[in-house]
């Protein structure tokens, strides 16, 4: 999520290989994350009256709320900044959603244990995770009536990519998986033995008595399963558009070492390749990254917790509430010109007591969307007509640059990119927060 | 600081604005179509069976016990055919022979997959090939068109509106997406175009540039509707209202896109779908009434589609899984052929998922509006001849 301008200081002059070991250094440790949920069976929410099942949805959709802000907080933390990042990367991935905060909480947290483990465990634990089995819907995946939702978008999305699987292998994949469920008291994993499908499957040609475990195997035994993951992995952590030759070598790393996601990672951030500063700043940041960015270096502080969301639907990407089982369209299609007209603005009206008196294009994401949170839960304005209340802390910030800062080394610590003739020809001569803003309100400042 | 100050510190509210020609528009001199497409996608793939209700056949009874429209709830249109229950509305039009239903559109090799069929049908590929650009930036393409040419409401662009050099306009609110580009700072850098070897970063410029003379077209154009229709509640009926006051302005913009979700009914679909369809209807017919009020109705089509119709047979969860071929609605006063222009596909010869085989590929329907509707050459969009449909004129 970027560096504040004291911890660059701390960088330079250090040896390249320091700062990549620091970073794997600062994400050894797993910190599960923790909020309290409200929990009944299955039996004992079916039995609720309405009013009570109001209530219970209404809780866990405030627990979500706080996970979401509590995520937020570790994404811009320094200490596992890494880690974080992967299981973001995961997180458009391995897609799923829950109505359930135990369920979102598990999920979360085994996308964040694995981030930088091995490939396998994580693919595992996560289509056993009530989240996933829920989303994909294969809580209702009976051996005398499959359901192949789960079985389509593993090997479509999750797996091996369109183009390398037949529908029969839909078909036989979806047998294995039936009778994997969960309970949603626990939100644990719960295989329900009758309505597995213990028969003969023919899979990829293969054939025996197989099950859900041994369909994953069978696909992180295909090599494409790691040209799949490494490709997206290029594109979201190099360049949009990809190297195929460098794609081809972080392809065969990632299959030789048995799915190593720490050790792709090394390999990508010490090669030449993504060292080459025609790399940098290609990718348009997500609105995950736009923001927190911002609230790295000014600590935006918002006074009600559910504006911090709120925010982030605004932008189009809402932590823990994907737009479907495809995760987030990355690159250019944040871009459009309602999304970069939002996109420009945001600073100042964040930093600036601006009013954001905008559109809104995330409100129809979505039924998902909808049910997470519905149009009463958006945050009104205040007495002042400000859409968000933040508190940000720009003194911090401001004591960290030398007073008498060039915009040249504005742009340097500000842009990944170098500054446009237009931009240099625009930053006014206003103190050192106005031309701040100006450079952060830039289209430049949108890439990474 | 407030924002004013800071607005005026950096000098820019006194600058007047001295745009290069190519932000003040091309001239003015493009023949405006008076024909306006109005596209309604039913994202999440709508059950068409249970839209368009074969409500005497057998089969169709006998793969949906649970969900079946009953017989005597079906709106009859035919002998064989009629609406779900909840399209009282569209029900309306149908019998003022202002509907044409064309069954069974689809395409061969049919893609079960949600975001895939749903970019063949944006971008008017076949299954086996995969374009980068949507059929209706290709339109703009050709035609060298302003960004606000085709609008899309509802936030987020889709695919079928990018085109490789143009990009539709999204928008939800006109008036505050104006202001927003007013902003004198970037009103400066917008106008300030260079030519940047940075591909990105020349993206971002060239779509803020754009965006500042669409904005201006819109608000210098815009008027509030004139008619008094009361439309229903909803996203879709809150997009057509939009849709109204850009056509009673005499807007140049020749085509409009709107949707609405929530159609991907695996689970308990009965009052779900009926409810869905129930506000489509009424949004659809609320708009057409609204049109006709201000004198425009011969200028107006509508096209409803979605990415795909669902399985016939009913799965065990009271839903329906994805399917295939569906139903695409045309309507508006202008067509030569209303009612229903083709037969349902068989529901006894399905596919080897069970599944309707296709009768009209849904590049005909394309090639109809292109050429039939708006005049404009649909080779240009769609590479290949397809033969359009008598359905209009």
């Amino acid at each position: 999520m970027g560096l504040g301008p004291k911890e660059l200081d701390a960088f330079t002059g250090k040896p390249y290989e320091d700062l990549v070991d620091g970073l794997f250094r600062d994400s050894k440790d797993f910190v599960p994350i923790r909020t309290t949920h409200v929990t009944a069976t299955d039996d004992g929410y079916n039995a609720m009256k309405g009013t009570e099942q109001f209530k219970y949805r209404r809780a866990s959709r405030e627990a979500q709320r706080r996970l979401n802000a509590l995520w937020r907080q570790r994404l811009i933390s320094t200490e596992g900044c890494l880690r974080e990042k992967m299981a973001l990367f995961w997180h458009g991935h391995f897609v799923a959603w829950s109505h359930w905060s135990n369920s979102t909480e598990q999920y979360l947290n085994v996308l964040r244990e694995h981030a930088l483990g091995d490939l396998g465990t994580l693919l595992k634990k996560v289509s056993r995770s009530s989240a996933m089995l829920g989303y994909l819907s294969n809580q209702r995946n009976r051996k005398d009536a499959p359901n192949e939702n789960f079985a389509r978008e593993l090997m479509e999305l999750f797996t091996l990519g369109r183009g390398h699987y037949s529908e029969q292998d839909i078909h036989e994949a979806a047998r294995a998986f039936t009778g994997w469920g969960f309970k949603l008291d626990t939100a644990e994993f719960h295989f329900r033995e009758n309505q597995h499908d213990f028969g003969e499957k023919t899979f990829r040609g293969k054939t025996g008595n197989f099950d859900g475990d041994d369909i994953l195997d069978l696909l992180l035994a295909d090599k494409q399963t790691a040209v799949f993951i490494t490709r997206k992995m290029y594109r979201w952590f190099v360049c949009p558009e990809v190297d195929e030759a460098f794609a081809a070598r972080m392809a065969e790393r990632f299959f030789d070492s048995r799915y190593d996601i720490a050790d792709l990672m090394r390999f990508v951030f010490t090669s030449e390749h993504f060292k080459d500063v025609a790399m940098h700043g290609r990718r348009i940041k997500s609105p995950i990254e736009l923001i927190c960015g911002l609230d790295k270096n000014f600590k935006l502080r918002f006074e009600r917790e559910e504006d911090g969301m709120f925010l982030q639907r605004l932008l189009g990407q809402t932590l823990l509430n994907p737009p479907n089982v495809a995760g987030w369209k990355e690159g250019n299609a944040w871009i459009d010109s309602s999304s970069l007209m939002l996109r420009l603005k945001l600073p100042s009206a964040l930093l600036n007591k601006g009013n954001l008196d905008w559109d809104e294009p995330g409100a129809s994401a979505g039924d998902l969307d909808k049910m997470m949170a519905p149009a009463g839960d958006a945050p009104m304005r205040d007495a002042d007509g400000r859409l968000f209340r933040v508190a940000p802390d720009k003194a911090t910030f401001l004591a960290q640059l030398d007073p008498s800062i060039t915009d040249e080394a504005l742009f340097r610590t500000l842009l990944q990119v170098d500054a446009s003739e237009a931009l240099r020809a625009n930053v006014g001569k206003g103190d050192l927060m106005e031309r701040v803003l100006e450079i952060l309100s830039s289209p430049e400042y949108q890439l990474c | 600081m407030r924002r004013r100050d800071f607005l005026r510190s950096t000098g820019l509210v006194t600058t007047s604005l001295l745009l290069p020609r190519f932000l003040h528009g091309m001239g003015g001199a493009k023949p405006v179509n008076a024909r306006k497409l109005v596209i309604v996608q039913l994202t999440g793939g709508n059950d068409g069976l249970n839209t368009v209700v074969p409500y005497r056949n057998d089969a169709y009874y006998r793969a949906r016990p649970k969900l079946a429209i009953a017989r005597d709830l079906a709106l009859p249109l035919t002998d064989e055919l009629g609406f779900n229950p909840g399209m009282t509305a569209m029900r309306r039009l149908y019998d003022a022979g202002q509907v044409a239903i064309i069954n069974g559109v689809g395409y061969p090799q049919p893609d079960r997959s949600h975001f895939r069929s749903m970019d063949i049908w944006h971008t008017a590929s076949g299954s086996e090939r995969f374009l980068e650009t949507g059929w209706l930036g290709r339109y703009m393409d050709e035609q060298n068109a302003d960004p606000h040419d085709v609008v899309e409401f509802g936030g987020t662009l889709s695919l079928a509106n990018k085109g490789e050099k143009v990009k539709a306009l999204a928008i939800n609110d006109p008036g505050r997406f104006y202001q927003a580009t007013r902003e004198p700072y970037f009103a400066k850098l917008a106008s300030q175009q260079h030519a940047l070897a940075h591909q990105q970063l020349g993206y971002l410029y060239r779509t803020m540039a754009e965006t500042y003379r669409s904005a201006g077209y819109i608000q210098e154009h815009l008027r509030p509707r004139n008619t008094t229709i009361t439309f229903p509640k909803g996203d879709l009926a809150k997009q057509l209202r939009h849709v109204s006051a850009f056509i009673q302005s005499g807007m140049e913009t020749s085509v409009y896109y709107t949707s609405t979700a929530g159609f991907d009914t695996h689970v308990n679909q009965a009052g779900n779908h009926q409810k869905q369809l129930a506000e489509v209807s009424g949004a659809i017919g609320a708009f057409m009434d609204d049109i006709k009020e201000a004198g425009r109705s011969n200028e107006v089509l509508v096209m409803v589609f979605s990415e795909f119709g669902r399985r016939v047979k009913e799965n065990a969860s009271n839903g329906t899984d994805h399917g295939t071929a569906s139903n695409v609605f045309l309507v508006g006063d202008g067509l030569k052929k209303a009612g229903i222009s083709n037969a349902l596909p068989s529901l006894e010869k399905l596919d080897d998922n069970g599944d309707l085989e296709l009768s009209v590929d849904f590049r005909r329907v394309y090639a109809t509006v292109l050429d039939r509707w708006l005049g404009f050459d649909a080779m240009k969009v769609l590479g290949t001849r397809f033969e359009p449909l008598p359905v209009l004129g």
